[in-house]
């Protein structure tokens, strides 16, 4: 598995045409990864008719609210969880949060 | 790399609306229009016996343009996105489309609908 629960990452910023399930706001940000959610079909190539290619791992990662939105006023430790295949994730090596 | 439109904004699909304003949302239940309990179960079906995908579903609906992204309502928004997947994939011809929005609009001019019945197509 390319992650382990607990593992800091990174969402990709790139914003690339197509048909793109990660969302715009959620791009480029860090997270930690909260599960493994299964292997599914990249959905960016089923959009295109492409059925038979293999699977991505798919995790459920955990961002905070502070890191997706600027201007958040709510709780500092208040976090949304999105589940993100593996191609949009790398390892976050940055500051220890 | 990050692709950039001309004007050095990124591409960013009229659909993907997380974080933009928009006005409170009405959280009361409400009921469907028989047309679109039956726009719901064709699409269900078709995915369900491997038709099509989901995300070509998902795919064409971000293709519909962003007038009509932003004003049909959502079932008008999945069948007007169900209509060109299923012309892309070939599982329906213009032709037929065409002879079937012609005989609809015929029987609609015949027996407008009442403002109680199903205004739906068949």
């Amino acid at each position: 598995m390319r992650f382990q629960v607990g593992d800091r990452v990174k969402t990709l910023s790139v914003n690339p045409p197509g048909h793109v399930r990660t969302p715009y706001y959620a791009r480029g940000k860090p997270g930690v990864i909260e599960r493994f959610a299964g292997h599914f079909q990249n959905p960016e190539e089923l959009a295109y008719g492409r059925y038979y290619g293999g699977t991505l791992e798919l995790f459920r990662v955990r961002f905070r609210q502070v890191d997706l939105w600027p201007d958040y006023d709510g709780a500092q430790d208040d976090t949304l969880d999105l589940e993100i295949p593996e191609h949009w994730l790398v390892p976050d090596h940055s500051a220890q949060r | 790399m990050a692709l950039t439109k001309p004007n050095g904004e990124a591409f960013r699909g009229y659909h993907d609306l997380g974080g933009m304003p928009a006005d409170r949302i009405d959280p009361t239940d409400h009921d469907y229009a028989l047309w679109e309990r039956r726009v719901d179960a064709m699409v269900v079906q078709m995915t369900n016996k491997g038709y099509v995908r989901i995300d070509e579903h998902r795919r064409h609906q971000e293709m519909i343009g962003e007038t009509n992204y932003a004003t049909l309502t959502y079932y008008e928004r999945w069948i007007a996105a169900f209509a060109t997947l299923l012309l892309e994939k070939g599982i329906i011809h213009v032709d037929e489309l065409r002879d079937k929005l012609m005989d609809v609009e015929r029987r609609w001019e015949a027996t407008p609908p009442t403002e109680t019945a199903d205004k739906g197509p068949s």
